[in-house]
């Protein structure tokens, strides 16, 4: 392939790229070595400072704590669901490509209709939940409110496991579909039963598609922003906070903005290395000689 | 060989599961649609409950009034134009960076990947100044390009997986038939290609038609205001002017809407596309 | 130079330049951000008002923005770009800690009268002046009141309290009919009105912010700190019913409208955001927030938040935009906002719908006006938002005890100070 040809097919999309994303990122990595309000007045150089405090912040370390429990909790029940609906979908059941379809769409649903539908599930005395204990006669779990400052991050995760997985169920399931039956008959004459032929045949075979999915969902659970932020209403409580979240109140707030703009940046950064950091140590740790079949 | 009963039962209690499953989805949905003809009132004091009189209004005062029809097309223009040029950039660039024998190719393909992990919120303030330095601030055209720009490593990295995973046979014998790298690509990996590209389009399509975060920083007249905007200045006008919770909710079906019909005539294409990035 | 002698020196100037020079438009165009998005009422009111304007100043055109809530924060990346932007408007003490902190706000001073304020109701002028400098011209009034349903007050037999003892018994009155007097939606900024008014109740206007300025943490350990935390816990079951924990914005005020809350502790927006649920004729009432017994805070003191608009420094257009500012809360402007806008006006002897009039009666009989949730997060929106809102919910919510808050507080007020 001739160099012109590398060269003309790379160019437009290298050069958007560039000044679109790469530029604006590394103008804000670079903001985050200032204490600016972001109104104009002259950046305060503060080098480090931004991250030495972010360190040392327990709210920033709270966010961290949210994340890395949607990320493993969430992950858990995310993968275990999809492996789960992989070996349902996968057993020969009729409406296979309907049911496919089904678990994938509420990724096509606006979040703000999400969190809005999940938090009247939830609403105490008026909410689905609620009428439901009720109507089956389950007084005390009627009056359980799901949503109080304890159990309010939970609740989210519910609903947040429920909407993403989906998408990556989608992934494994397609993997597992270029799995050829016949090593499937095999097993079977053999007398394995479906959760046995999931963990030695399926899971082997497919190990590079689960890896790749768990690398997004790494991904995703970093950055994860909007579902818990539409959940937590006008002022998100400090119990739903992510890093992203805290980002955003620190940057651009909301109802009482805060404006620390260099110190929102330095959540940024963090959370962009965070990433690079959690996506190689999780490409070295599937990393595997592929099977070939 | 048919089933044996017990397979029968597993596939029976598997069914139930997915249905289960399923029909909450579709209650979502249809509840969704239904909080529209509601009255605040009954929203509030009975949110399941089927209206006595559905208030088709709702869609007429979103529609009109809080200027949704607009905010459709303004959606329209922009998501298509992004999709558009989004293939039209990202198609040769993917294929380059899959075929393609180059130093630095697994390098610059990377390059494209980690800008996945980029917190959107940090290109706010610079796009802003850079977008009204060259003057398409707050403008339809400046958006689209942001829009094609930030889907560009998603886009690459499905494209690129697909790519790789066609077969080389087909070039080699055109290469053979004294075709040029150029015709190479028009002539035989574009149509090759069709699939992966309708799924990515189609993906972008969704993802885009739903964003509000970047539209937001970048568009402030009311008259480039995207659906999503739309949905946003409803629910910020809650504070003060008080919740029209039905019409809001009419404003998310409107938004809905076409995902939904795109999702259900597309879902196979759209599903089979993920997966070629995946696998290989 | 007087005031009306001003206008007809510029005309005649005007029309010098216009003998003058070659023919140049006299007109401007101010270009005018603002919060509100346009179908809301309030602005609707605007443009009534700038067409107004511009009926008596033809020269005056407006070009408006309609940004939404986010006005403040958008104006900022705007600026940075180099936008021309004349006026602006947002919460009065969200402008404090933004613009005109960073003096992009012009100094009204000097450009409008020294008895503007007079004509405004008590202490509007100078709520939100920084070091008695003013910037803002608050267009529109919102207290912060007790918001109920007359009729379920009167079923109960229980009128409006003056002091604390008495809420708490009226409270008792309501659980007779099966009801609960008050609820509370689950947000960090909402909870803080009890706690806020009962410190300034106890210890006088402002206390918050005073308590929270203490530089060693130890005004928190002040007895009336505790015993205003501990009152704010003990409407729980008694007026507060315990699933209120749960309702997340707006499902708790929500049940004021359906008839199965007595009231709401709120800004006076509440009939507004609560009217296509309560309906017309939603008997309305409001109460300020009682006196404490032995407190130096009276009933007559109102938290307020005020929404203002303000002219940029950075303005090409200083002069017409001081005079639609001035424009802006006369008479005329005050009662379209008051009739179109559906809200309260800033202006003295301009009354209020009429759903709002006891709280219009409260603002034009307040002996003191304070920042609304007490007031920290107007210079101090870092801890405020990090620290005192998120710890206090968890002290109003139950989920620490009273001495436990009052202790965090101390430790993280000093911590805060010490940092600066």
């Amino acid at each position: 392939m001739r160099r012109r040809m590398v060269f003309t097919f790379l160019a437009p999309a290298v050069l958007l790229y560039l000044f679109f994303v790469m530029a604006p990122a590394f103008a804000s990595f670079y903001l985050s070595l200032f204490q600016t309000s972001g109104f104009g007045e002259t950046p305060r150089w503060v080098g480090f400072g931004n991250y030495a405090k972010l360190l040392a912040d327990p709210i920033f370390w709270l966010s961290i704590k949210n994340m890395a429990l949607i990320l493993v909790v969430g992950g858990v029940a995310i993968f275990a669901l999809a492996f789960l609906f992989t070996i349902l979908i996968n057993s020969g059941i009729w409406g296979k490509k309907l049911f496919r379809a089904l678990i994938f769409m509420p990724n096509v649903i606006a979040v703000v209709a999400l969190s809005t539908f999940w938090s009247f599930i939830y609403m105490p005395r008026y909410g689905m939940l609620s009428n439901l204990f009720k109507s089956l006669g389950f007084e005390q779990a009627a009056a359980i409110s799901w949503t109080t400052p304890d159990n309010i991050f939970w609740s989210m995760l519910v609903g947040l496991v429920w909407i993403s997985t989906g998408f990556f169920t989608i992934l494994i399931l397609a993997g597992a579909d270029k799995i050829p039956t016949d090593m499937y008959e095999a097993a079977r004459i053999e007398g394995a039963g479906p959760i046995q032929m999931f963990r030695l045949i399926t899971v082997p075979m497919i190990w590079d598609v689960i890896a790749i999915t768990m690398v997004l969902w790494v991904i995703e659970a970093i950055k994860m922003m909007e579902f818990p932020f539409a959940f937590g209403g006008p002022t998100p409580s400090q119990d739903l906070l992510t890093p992203s979240i805290y980002l955003f109140i620190m940057g651009f707030g909301f109802r009482q903005p805060v404006y620390e703009l260099g110190y929102a940046t330095a959540i940024g950064v963090c959370m962009f290395l965070f990433t690079i950091l959690a996506v190689l140590v999780l490409t070295w740790a599937t990393r595997r000689e592929r099977v070939e079949f | 060989m048919r089933p044996s009963t017990q397979q029968r039962l597993h596939r029976g209690i598997a069914w139930i599961i997915l249905a289960g499953w399923g029909a909450f989805t579709i209650f979502l949905v249809l509840w969704v649609i239904m909080a529209s003809l509601k009255s605040t009132r009954s929203l509030f004091g009975k949110p399941f409950e089927f209206p006595s009189s559905p208030a088709f209004i709702n869609y007429s005062k979103v529609w009109v009034t809080s200027h949704f029809g607009e905010y459709f097309l303004n959606s329209l223009l922009v998501v298509t134009a992004s999709v558009i040029g989004l293939l039209a950039v990202a198609l040769p660039a993917a294929y380059v960076l899959s075929r393609g024998k180059f130093r630095g190719r697994k390098a610059l393909l990377n390059f494209f990947i980690f800008g996945m992990g980029i917190p959107i919120p940090l290109l706010f303030i610079p796009l802003v100044v850079m977008l009204s330095e060259i003057g398409l601030i707050d403008t339809l055209t400046g958006l689209t390009l942001v829009y094609l720009s930030v889907s560009l490593p998603f886009t690459i990295y499905v494209l690129q997986g697909f790519f790789s995973s066609l077969p080389t046979d087909l070039e080699s014998a055109a290469v053979i038939d004294g075709c040029s790298d150029w015709q190479v690509f028009w002539h035989v990996m574009l149509p090759l290609a069709t699939p992966g590209a309708a799924t990515v389009a189609i993906l972008n399509f969704v993802g885009l038609w739903n964003e509000y975060q970047i539209s937001l920083v970048l568009i402030s007249a009311q008259e480039n205001r995207t659906l999503s905007l739309g949905i946003y200045s409803l629910i910020t006008s809650m504070q003060y002017s008080g919740g029209n919770w039905p019409g809001l909710f009419a404003g998310v079906t409107i938004v809905m809407v076409p995902t939904i019909l795109i999702y259900i005539f597309l879902s196979d294409r759209m599903i089979s596309g993920i997966t070629m990035g995946g696998v290989k | 130079m007087t005031r009306s002698s001003r206008p007809l020196l510029s005309s005649m100037l005007a029309g010098c330049a216009l003998a003058v020079m070659a023919p140049q438009a006299g007109a401007s165009e101010l270009v005018f951000w603002s919060m509100w998005n346009e179908p809301e009422p309030q602005a609707v009111a605007l443009r009534a008002i700038m067409d107004a304007y511009t009926a008596k100043n033809p020269d005056t055109t407006f070009s408006v923005v309609w940004n939404g809530r986010g006005n403040q924060t958008k104006l900022r990346a705007a600026l940075q770009a180099g936008t021309k932007v004349d006026l602006m408007d947002q919460d009065g003490d969200q402008l404090i800690g933004g613009l005109q902190k960073q003096g992009l706000a012009l100094q009204l001073d000097g450009l409008v009268d020294a008895d503007f304020g007079a004509a405004l109701l008590p202490g509007v002028f100078d709520i939100y002046a920084s070091e008695g400098k003013h910037y803002q011209v608050p267009y529109v009034y919102n207290s912060v009141n007790f918001w109920y349903n007359t009729e379920m007050m009167a079923e109960a037999g229980g009128q409006e309290p003056a002091t604390w003892d008495e809420l708490l018994a009226l409270c008792d009155a309501v659980r007779k009919i099966d009801k609960y007097a008050l609820v509370v939606d689950n947000d960090d900024t909402y909870a803080l009105y009890y706690f806020s008014y009962l410190l300034e109740r106890k210890l006088g206007v402002n206390a918050l912010v005073t308590t929270f300025e203490d530089k060693t943490g130890e005004s928190w350990r002040k007895p009336e700190v505790l015993e205003a935390a501990q009152m704010a816990q003990s409407l729980w079951g008694r007026c507060i019913p315990d699933d209120a924990r749960g309702f997340q914005y707006p499902a708790g005020q929500q049940t004021v409208a359906l008839g199965d809350s007595m009231g709401n502790l709120n800004g006076s927006w509440l009939p507004a955001e609560l009217s296509s649920s309560a309906g017309e004729d939603f008997p309305w009432g409001a109460f300020n927030f009682p006196a404490v017994e032995g407190g130096a805070g009276q009933q007559a003191d109102l938290q307020v938040a005020l929404l203002s608009m303000i002219a940029l420094e950075s303005s090409e257009h200083k002069d017409e935009a001081v005079d639609f500012l001035t424009f802006l809360v006369s008479e005329e402007a005050q009662k379209i906002i008051v009739e179109q806008g559906s809200v309260g006006s800033t202006r003295a002897g301009v009354p209020w719908p009429a759903m709002l009039d006891e709280a219009y009666q409260a603002a034009t009989n307040a002996t003191a006006i304070s920042n609304i949730y007490g007031g920290v997060g107007v210079n101090y929106p870092d801890f405020y938002t990090t620290v005192l809102a998120p710890q206090q919910n968890k002290m109003f919510m139950g989920e620490i005890e009273a001495q436990a808050f009052v202790d965090t507080m101390a430790a993280e007020t000093k911590k805060y100070w010490d940092a600066q």
